[in-house]
């Protein structure tokens, strides 16, 4: 009876054990279905059906100045886009069979780098999409002829596009992190600045990332008019969103991060790899996700894209 | 509120701007203390030289039609509606014009005013 229970006890210990492991791991491969799926196929979607409907809606025979190459270069450029999201699906969908083989026979912890690195695969063709714009408004700005330029005398600052009390949480969060990262990893009276030292490089990262978000910021308020026709409003529109955009980024990040260094003190170290790619998956709904919800096609005025072309 | 710059007309650019602004001053479209755009952005919305808007920020300074206030920014000055009508430039024309007749009447050739003329403005003491 003594051996049998004893059996019996180091059988359930094993499945508990087993168990454990698979729990997390099981909730890893869903959330990271969850990125792949959001970052390279729903996203896109979403952009593709907004570049289709702009081309039914607003077509280059009433709306000429909207289309500085023709809607075949337009066509073609969103067919790129389609198929590299596709291609990036293809590989999240290959790398998580790789996690399900590897690290599941192995009993391995999935590692916390997969998410991130494919996060990076994700973005790809989002950012050679934003280069393209730029690319594409270039050619708005050399078709345009007209003699007359106009602006809107109204002064543009930070805080009419931002509530202040959101840019100063985001300020108060930088400075938090960074202090709670040296309070838990160094010894705050013999700290000193070295470049290899880990805490110094994560606080070099997040200063960077913020300026990174400033500069940007800056550039959408005070810098020149990528489309030569867009109406003032059009545009106020488009930089709050995008300030507001970057400004909630950085507040995420820095949540995020002060979260992240609790997790090894809360035994959370083991979900690590869920916690980087849900904050993926709201990186990419903030950043991109939240932009589309926002810009409304109807409430921009498509009227300045009207008449003979230049 | 906007302005437009006509880049083909020949008037100068900085004109265009100094006369828009003065015409909206006029209208009280901009009032008293109402604040108005950087040179800065200015120049990228009009597309235009960060000089070109900083000249005409200048000489409506000169007039009082506009106040610089460094990094708080430019606004529409007190006395600006006022100060709209006053023409310097016209004034400017008015009493060389009284000078250039009283040197005439002393005797001096156009070649002797224009020489004095060009020292005046050379010269450190004025």
């Amino acid at each position: 009876m003594l051996r049998s229970e004893l059996v019996f006890k180091m059988f359930s210990i094993a499945k508990n054990i087993k168990e454990e492991i698979m729990i997390d791991n099981i909730l890893f491969l869903l959330v990271f279905l969850g990125q792949i799926l959001f970052g390279s196929y729903f996203i896109p979607q979403k952009i593709l059906m907004r570049m289709a409907q702009v081309c039914k809606k607003y077509p280059p025979e009433k709306y000429p100045k909207l289309y500085p190459e023709s809607i075949d270069h337009y066509y073609r450029g969103q067919r790129r886009y389609k198929v590299m999201n596709e291609v990036v699906l293809g590989i999240g969908l290959v790398i998580l069979g790789m996690v399900i083989h590897y690290d599941f026979s192995n009993k391995e912890n999935i590692s916390e780098a997969i998410p991130v690195i494919y996060f990076f695969i994700q973005f790809v063709p989002l950012v050679l999409l934003e280069i393209s714009e730029f690319s594409y408004f270039k050619k708005m700005r050399n078709a345009d002829t007209r003699s007359s330029k106009t602006a809107n005398l109204q002064p543009r600052s930070l805080f009419n596009f931002v509530s202040p009390i959101l840019v100063l949480f985001a300020g108060i969060l930088i400075l938090t992190y960074i202090g709670l990262d040296i309070y838990v990893n160094k010894d705050i009276h013999q700290f000193t600045f070295d470049w290899h030292d880990k805490t110094v490089i994560r606080i070099s990262n997040i200063v960077v990332v913020n300026l990174i978000f400033a500069g940007i910021i800056y550039w959408n308020i005070y810098g020149k008019k990528l489309d030569p026709y867009q109406a003032s409003v059009d545009r106020n529109k488009s930089i709050a969103i995008t300030v507001k955009s970057l400004v909630s980024m950085s507040v995420f990040v820095s949540l995020f991060l002060i979260f992240w260094e609790s997790t090894d003190d809360l035994g959370l170290d083991k979900y690590q790899p869920v916690f980087i790619s849900l904050y993926l998956i709201a990186i990419i709904f903030i950043s991109t996700g939240a932009r589309l919800k926002s810009l409304k096609l109807e409430e921009n005025n498509f009227e300045v894209y009207k008449g003979e072309a230049s | 509120m906007e302005i437009t710059i006509d880049l083909e007309s020949q008037t100068p650019l900085f004109s265009q701007l100094i006369e828009q602004i003065k015409l909206l001053v006029v209208d009280e479209q901009l009032t008293s203390g109402m604040a108005l755009p950087s040179i800065r952005q200015l120049a990228n919305d009009l597309e235009l030289n960060n000089k070109t808007v900083a000249k005409a920020y200048q000489l409506l300074e000169r007039d009082s039609v506009l106040q610089m206030k460094g990094y708080r920014g430019t606004f529409v000055h007190p006395d600006a509606k006022k100060n709209c009508g006053v023409d310097l430039n016209k004034w400017l024309k008015e009493t060389l014009g009284e000078t250039v007749s009283v040197l005439r009447a002393a005797g001096l050739t156009d070649a002797e005013i224009r020489i004095g003329f060009q020292d005046v403005l050379n010269s450190k003491k004025y």
